[in-house]
């Protein structure tokens, strides 16, 4: 299958520079990521050599702007990151994607050309590992109702809450966290994002999840503990915290699809190799019938969502309205690398079950994608909105 | 000091190879292709010299545009420039004729050192240093595993059959890269984008004509399945009444 990327009537010299990224990111995952992926997935955690080799590479500021250190390549290049990334390993990609596109990408949307240069500089060449703290106990689908408070005292704020599922959360040096500032003003307008160094005063890391995929990624729950934060690291202005964060999780459902797409076409080549190699009834099982349709089912849904994410990453860089487009994204992606999983374990037979083939991990992995950066439930209601809005598709 | 390199564009040593239609060559499609890995020797090592010793790098490659894939990667490692010997069926020429554009490239380019791989993992002929380094005059170190450099000439380790040796060469010189040389590094992203700002030149160069071509080729048998031994026994008892080793 063709690149994604060759279809979009791009510059011949930008699809030069995102197939160089494509060649240079997948060597690397085979260099540096695949040989200690079940290994990370032992320890739950991904070393920080790993990250450190990341860092040189240029991985977290592919998607953010050259003057603050990135490559400057848009969603795009992240795309293409993330498609690559996932083919080694899920975890990497989420610890990737929630510095770069949900920290990185909030202060891009939200923070002043200071804010910028402070942290977004440093997050571009993976100095701080950011992170997104916006879900609560109290609030998940629902996150208008937040419970964190940020109450204004002289010209500092006062943050005080806890924060559920917070990925990087264990590890961040910097988190863009969301605080209620008047909850009478419902979410646009009562909502502030704020800019937190991990190594202030009341930032508690209070536990590390067991999860059943994604093992390496850290998952923390964080409670905020009369949290002072300078008037300087207001994200944006107070009150804009929402309209933030819906923007910035646009913008990762397109990276989360992308990563999808990664993990897809991965479960399907090792599909593929196992239906060539085991046999039985003295051939090899690809040339049965059920296991035919199977592949074919799967290489239908991959060359879809394949076209799909690379349409709509694309409509995001020319800056186009994508809410819908990156709900669709964010859906019938997870729902793709579900069904796609599960029958690359079903090819392998018993063999997909156990630990020694790759694809077990897979199956696990895969699940939270239909849960985390907004449930699919919740983005079928944000399709359904904009289907009411506009009177129709 | 001025550092050439030279690299070619050839199959990547994963791909699976199969016989072209007419016998004589590979099937070149669908196969990706990548810098000749004993080439990539020659980039690092040209790319470090820039580095410690400040030194103008030039890379070299011949063939039609799909090439300049291998020569950004070069580039993108850190090489300054990029000259392309245009030629639409490189694959075609023999290491004579190759040798040739490089000398070509040289005696316009003039540099203190010319760095390439021992052998290209396609044609597997050793020759291209000895006859560059013929053809101009230069000293001529082959095979070596460790370069260092003084002023005005390099410092070479080789590892023969007899031991190892340690030569001294003064400039000008051709060095070959054997494996151990140095650890190629991964482009990054900010190379890339650099890459993008260097020049690739292309020139046009009138090869000699020679008589000699592959007359067939064929590919290696396919490897046999694998089994897996319990036990050291077992592995003994395979080895002594299968395998009829021991």
């Amino acid at each position: 299958m063709k690149s994604g990327l060759r279809f979009l009537n791009l510059p011949a010299d930008v699809v030069e520079t995102l197939e160089d990224l494509r060649s240079m990111v997948r060597e690397f995952v085979d260099r540096e990521i695949r040989p200690i992926s079940r290994e990370m997935e032992k320890r739950e955690e991904i070393p920080k050599e790993l990250i450190r080799k990341m860092a040189e590479q240029g991985f977290f500021g592919i998607l953010l702007p050259e003057e603050y250190g990135g490559a400057g390549l848009g969603e795009l290049g992240n795309v293409v990151l993330q498609e690559e990334i996932t083919r080694g390993d899920a975890s990497v990609a989420v610890l990737l994607g929630a510095s770069t596109g949900l920290c990185g990408g909030a202060i891009n949307i939200g923070g002043n050309k200071e804010q910028k240069e402070k942290y977004l500089t440093k997050i571009a060449t993976g100095e701080y590992i950011g992170c997104f703290a916006l879900t609560e106990p109290n609030a998940g689908s629902d996150a208008q109702h937040i419970e964190t408070t940020a109450v204004k005292k002289g010209d500092r704020w006062i943050l005080n809450g806890s924060k559920l599922y917070v990925s990087n959360g264990d590890i961040a040096d910097v988190a863009v966290v969301f605080a209620a500032n008047d909850r009478s003003l419902g979410a646009y307008g009562g909502i502030t994002a704020f800019i937190v160094e991990t190594s202030w005063k009341g930032w508690n890391v209070m536990k590390k999840e067991k999860k059943m995929g994604i093992k390496a990624s850290g998952t923390a729950y964080i409670v905020l503990e009369d949290l002072e934060v300078p008037e300087e690291n207001v994200l944006g202005e107070v009150g804009q915290g929402f309209r933030i964060a819906m923007e910035t999780l646009d913008i990762g459902r397109i990276t989360l699809g992308a990563g999808c797409l990664g993990g897809a076409k991965e479960a399907f080549d090792v599909a593929w190799r196992f239906a060539n190699e085991r046999k039985q009834f003295g051939q090899p099982i690809k040339n049965f019938q059920m296991i035919q349709h199977y592949l074919s089912r799967m290489a239908m849904d991959i060359f879809t969502l394949e076209s799909l994410v690379y349409r709509v990453a694309w409509m995001a860089d020319n800056g186009m309205d994508i809410i819908r487009e990156a709900s669709i994204v964010k859906v019938f992606a997870s729902e793709v690398l579900d069904r796609v999983v599960d029958l690359a374990l079903q090819i392998h037979g018993g063999a997909g079950y156990i630990e020694d083939y790759p694809v077990e991990k897979m199956y696990r992995d895969a699940r939270i994608n239909r849960i985390f950066e907004g449930t699919n439930e919740i983005q079928e209601y944000v399709i359904f909105k904009t289907i009411e809005r506009k009177g129709g598709l | 000091m001025k550092v050439m390199v030279f690299i070619k564009r050839v199959p990547d040593t994963a791909a699976i190879i199969k016989p072209s239609s007419d016998g004589k060559d590979i099937n070149r499609e669908n196969v990706p292709f990548i810098i000749n890995p004993y080439d990539e020797f020659a980039v690092e090592e040209a790319v470090k010299l820039k580095e410690s010793k400040g030194a103008e790098t030039v890379v070299v490659s011949i063939g039609g545009d799909e090439v300049k894939e291998q020569l950004r990667r070069a580039l993108a490692m850190g090489i300054d420039r990029a000259i392309l010997v245009k030629h639409s069926e490189f694959w075609k020429l023999n290491p004579s004729q190759i040798g040739e554009s490089i000398v070509e490239v040289a005696k316009r380019e003039n540099p203190d050192m010319i760095i390439l791989g021992k052998l290209t993992i396609d044609d597997y002929t050793y020759s291209l240093a000895p006859y560059v380094a013929y053809k101009l005059n230069y000293n001529l170190i082959t095979y070596a595993t460790k370069l260092e450099y003084l002023d005005g000439k390099v410092k070479a380790e080789r590892e023969t059959d007899l031991g190892n040796e340690v030569w001294e060469a003064e400039f000008p010189v051709v060095v070959s890269a054997e494996r151990g040389l140095n650890e190629p590094r991964l482009p990054n992203m900010r190379g890339i984008m650099m890459a993008k700002r260097k020049t690739i030149e292309e020139i046009e160069i009138n090869l000699p004509q020679y008589t000699y071509s592959i007359e067939t080729f064929t590919p290696p048998p396919p490897r046999k399945g694998v089994k897996i031994l319990e036990n050291v026994d077992e592995l003994i008892k395979a080895l002594k009444e299968e395998v009829k080793v021991l």
